[in-house]
């Protein structure tokens, strides 16, 4: 037989109805959170123009504290930024992605010390740094500053003749120096002449053709750094080493992202 | 076959349903009479689970409204007030869509599309517009779509509205030929039409059931107070009304007469007599032995309001253990 | 399950009925003939353009041309889209043939499902329409066609939500007008949404940009299948279904 119904069936009903629709919207309101934060990106452009390499996924995904790219530009050109910059705060619900037009804002552009328009600053805890290009490379490079702990140093061997990274004419290693620069490698040079010890900081080593042989003192200095592990060896190709230097080198240990030598 | 206790609908500010109970057999054809706002359109759309009651219950081939709407939606078959009828499809095109929503298909379906416009004589539109039909054919339409899937209840919601007189009568006449097969619900302000195509009849007003009984039972009821419309003239020269109607009260059983008008030398009256007393030989009697012509005596139509009257003269209405209605006397 | 068919069929055969739907087609189809032919114009000149200064720009075909494109599409869409949901629930109500849908043996859902898929299939129709442009584009040039299948996927998924929006917009009134006029306010708003917040970081501002439509529709229109897009799109559909089923289930509460 039927049931009994009280005259508040009606508020019962919209009591009920109200209850279902607000659970609805925060079931709802959750999985869309969820899928924002671990978004994936399936890329049907032929040439995966709107995907990130797997170096720089590595290492936004690997980020522990948050990051902030800022990009400086006049308010029109944000949309050709954002879809670069977009791409990175994808790869992780840690990246954000703030858009600041120095016209409008002077103030922050002039406390971030931005010098023209078009300008990618990437934040990574503490650490500020300028991408130098609006590409993968430019602001994937400045995000490898940023984690870097130390400043990895590439010492080229003077004295006999090597090529000079403070050279900028024909047969100078400038250039060199610059581009290692990007890749927040620092350059010095090293006079194992004068003294015939590698210094701690030396993470890379590079022999740059030298036209005479090494001195014993050079060579031993060379040796036990090499085996103690504190530096790896470079051959650079052009001109040949000769001389008593262990025949075995070892690989370099990273790969400079664009050789500048012929 | 349809069951109702204590039903009732309330809103806001009125009850459109105030605890109904009745109870219908199968086979029965049942008139549900009643003016304008009364609720017997609400009655309805409870029966069909078009809407949910506030209180009460209903069953329908013994089930539930609220508890199984789906089971008692199959075996129900609802012409509204306004047939639900969309104006962009044809005649067939309907009837069939309406069919498949009832759960008919294939050459079944076909079947009865050709059967309901048959039987309900819309065939010869079954290719129009039903935007374009005559309220005629339109009402018929909505009859045929009430009935294509062959349900064991019909429940009609003034059938016979806004048609003229020929169809009122075909439609009448398709109404009773369904029952017996079908048992049937119809609702309409309109006596003769209960007293035609009903066997009984429920009285509602004002969302109360004010009386349930065979449509026999109810003629006798409403004969019983019924008025007579005498005209009187003179047989050799005028004859006064004053002294016609003097006359005509003294007939026993008589209880008011109510001069209306006098044309030439016709005398009209309103005879008013009690329930019990049948004064129609008596009358004429009296009108003859005095010499005068009895030009008309015939009874006037007993209005609505007249039976209401009488019927709702109790302050109660027609308590909840009488639970069936009468069986025929 | 077999009702769904049966209301989706009524339902696209009565808008093919009245000359809604041939209005609606034409109108599309013109607007978005008219949008590529120009586009397509210019990207035509830009080329001769740069051809004859001698700079060989590699212009890709389908960032210049058809993403902007894509993107039209999406906006004339919603303007549009009103226009097909309008009619869905207010002319039942109006007519008086809600009553028959809500006595028969049919569920709730399975009348919203049918109507709803009847506007999509409508949409669907007015998409093609505008894939018959592109079609031109691959006889003359080879663009990738994946981030195009990728775009139209998104302008079927948008619209599909503001499809269903619409829908249970038309179950609250029985005016075909107003259910469209509140409709296409609906539309705007979220398209505006992004607009306004495009480029601004903070929480609210995220929040708002995220709720717009056209937001959401930037992956597609790249090529990209990106899951918290679809994700989002899928969801608003359901929201709009299921808003629509309560509606329909409070008409029988209500007077």
């Amino acid at each position: 037989m039927g049931t009994q119904f009280l005259k508040a069936r009606q508020t019962k009903y919209a009591a009920y109805a109200t209850l279902y629709i607000v659970v609805i919207i925060a079931v709802i309101a959750t999985a869309n959170v969820l899928a924002y934060r671990y978004n994936k990106s399936y890329d049907s452009t032929s040439n995966k123009r709107y995907s990130l390499s797997d170096q720089t996924a590595k290492i936004v995904k690997g980020l522990k504290n948050g990051a902030t790219i800022t990009y400086y530009d006049q308010s029109t050109h944000f949309a050709q930024a954002k879809d670069q910059l977009d791409q990175y705060a994808n790869l992780s619900p840690k990246v954000h992605v703030e858009y600041v037009d120095p016209d409008k804002k002077p103030q922050l552009a002039r406390e971030a010390g931005i010098k023209s328009y078009g300008t990618a600053i990437v934040q990574v805890g503490m650490k500020k740094e300028e991408a130098k290009s609006l590409n993968e490379e430019g602001i994937t490079g400045a995000f490898i500053r940023d984690l870097k702990n130390t400043t990895r140093t590439v010492c080229f061997v003077t004295g006999s003749g090597e090529h000079q990274i403070d050279e900028s004419e024909r047969g100078g290693y400038s250039r060199f120096k610059d581009l290692l620069g990007k890749d927040n490698y620092e350059a010095k040079s090293i006079n194992l002449l004068q003294k015939a010890e590698i210094p701690s900081e030396c993470t890379v080593v590079v022999v740059a053709g030298p036209s005479g042989d090494y001195q014993q003192p050079a060579v031993d200095a060379h040796a036990s750094s090499f085996h103690s592990g504190s530096a790896d060896l470079t051959r650079i190709k052009g001109n040949a080493i000769d001389g008593p230097f262990p025949t075995t080198v070892a690989d370099p240990p990273f790969s400079l992202s664009s050789p500048p030598w012929r | 076959m349809i069951t109702v206790s204590d039903l009732t609908k309330r809103y806001a500010r009125h009850t459109a349903v105030d605890h109904v109970s009745f109870e219908v057999q199968k086979g029965q054809i049942v008139g549900f009479l009643g003016p304008n706002g009364a609720g017997k359109t609400t009655t309805m759309r409870m029966l069909t689970c078009f809407l949910p009651p506030t209180s009460g219950m209903a069953t329908v081939a013994g089930f539930d409204v609220l508890e199984q709407p789906f089971e008692v939606k199959k075996r129900i078959g609802y012409l509204p007030e306004m047939p639900p009828l969309y104006p962009e499809m044809r005649t067939a095109e309907y009837l069939s869509f309406v069919g498949s929503l009832k759960g008919l298909s294939g050459a079944g379906l076909n079947k009865r599309v050709e059967y309901v416009l048959e039987r309900c004589s819309v065939a010869d539109v079954r290719d129009k517009l039903l935007g374009k039909l005559s309220k005629g054919y339109r009402q018929r339409v909505g009859l045929a779509q009430a009935i294509i899937h062959n349900p064991d209840v019909l429940i009609l919601d003034e059938p016979t509205s806004g048609l003229d007189p020929k169809q009122i009568n075909e439609t009448r006449d398709l109404i009773k030929s369904l029952a017996g097969d079908h048992t049937i619900i119809l609702s309409t302000h309109i006596l003769p039409e209960v007293e035609q195509t009903c066997q009984y009849v429920l009285i509602i007003n004002k969302g109360r059931l004010v009386a349930k009984d065979s449509v026999n039972n109810l003629q006798n009821r409403a004969r019983g107070a019924e008025s007579l419309l005498v005209e009187v003239a003179g047989r050799n020269g005028e004859v006064d009304s004053a002294t016609v109607q003097r006359r005509l009260e003294q007939i026993s059983g008589v209880t008011r007469v109510v001069f209306k008008e006098k044309v030439q030398n016709r005398s009209a009256f309103e005879i008013e007599s009690r329930k019990d007393a049948f004064v129609r030989g008596d009358l004429a009697r009296a009108i003859v032995e005095s010499g005068w012509d009895l030009n008309e005596l015939r009874p006037t139509a007993v209005s609505l309001e007249e039976i209401f009257l009488q019927l709702t003269g109790e302050p109660a209405p027609v308590p909840a253990d009488e639970a069936v209605v009468a069986g025929a006397n | 399950m077999r009702n769904i068919w049966v209301i989706f069929q009524k339902e696209l055969r009565s808008y093919f009925v009245s000359p809604v739907a041939y209005l609606l087609l034409a109108m599309f189809a013109i607007i978005f003939g008219f949008f590529f032919w120009n586009s397509l114009g210019y990207f035509v000149y830009i080329g001769m353009q740069s051809q004859m200064r001698g700079q060989s720009m590699p212009m890709n075909v389908n960032e210049e041309l058809i993403r902007p494109l894509l993107s039209n599409i999406s906006v004339v869409g919603l303007f549009l889209i009103p226009m097909i949901t309008m009619r869905l629930f207010a002319e039942e109500k109006r007519t008086g043939t809600i009553e028959l849908l809500v006595t028969s043996p049919v569920r709730d859902l399975e009348v919203i499902l049918g109507k709803w898929l009847a506007a999509v299939a409508l949409y669907s129709g007015m998409l093609l329409l505008t894939a018959l442009n592109f079609a031109f584009i691959f006889k003359y040039g080879h663009p990738d066609w994946k981030p195009l299948v990728i775009g139209y996927l998104g302008l079927l998924l948008q619209a599909g939500a503001l499809l269903a929006i619409g829908t249970f917009i038309s179950t609250l009134t029985k005016n075909q007008i107003i259910a469209g006029g509140a409709t296409f306010g609906v539309c705007l708003l979220l398209w505006v949404l992004e607009w306004v917040s495009g480029y601004e970081t903070s929480t609210w501002a995220k929040v708002l940009s995220y709720m717009s439509v056209i937001t959401h529709f930037e992956s597609f229109a790249k090529g990209l299948l990106a899951t918290k897009d679809a994700i989002y799109y899928v969801s608003v559909i359901f929201l709009g279904l299921f808003l629509t089923a309560r509606s329909m289930e409070s008409l029988r509460w209500r007077s």
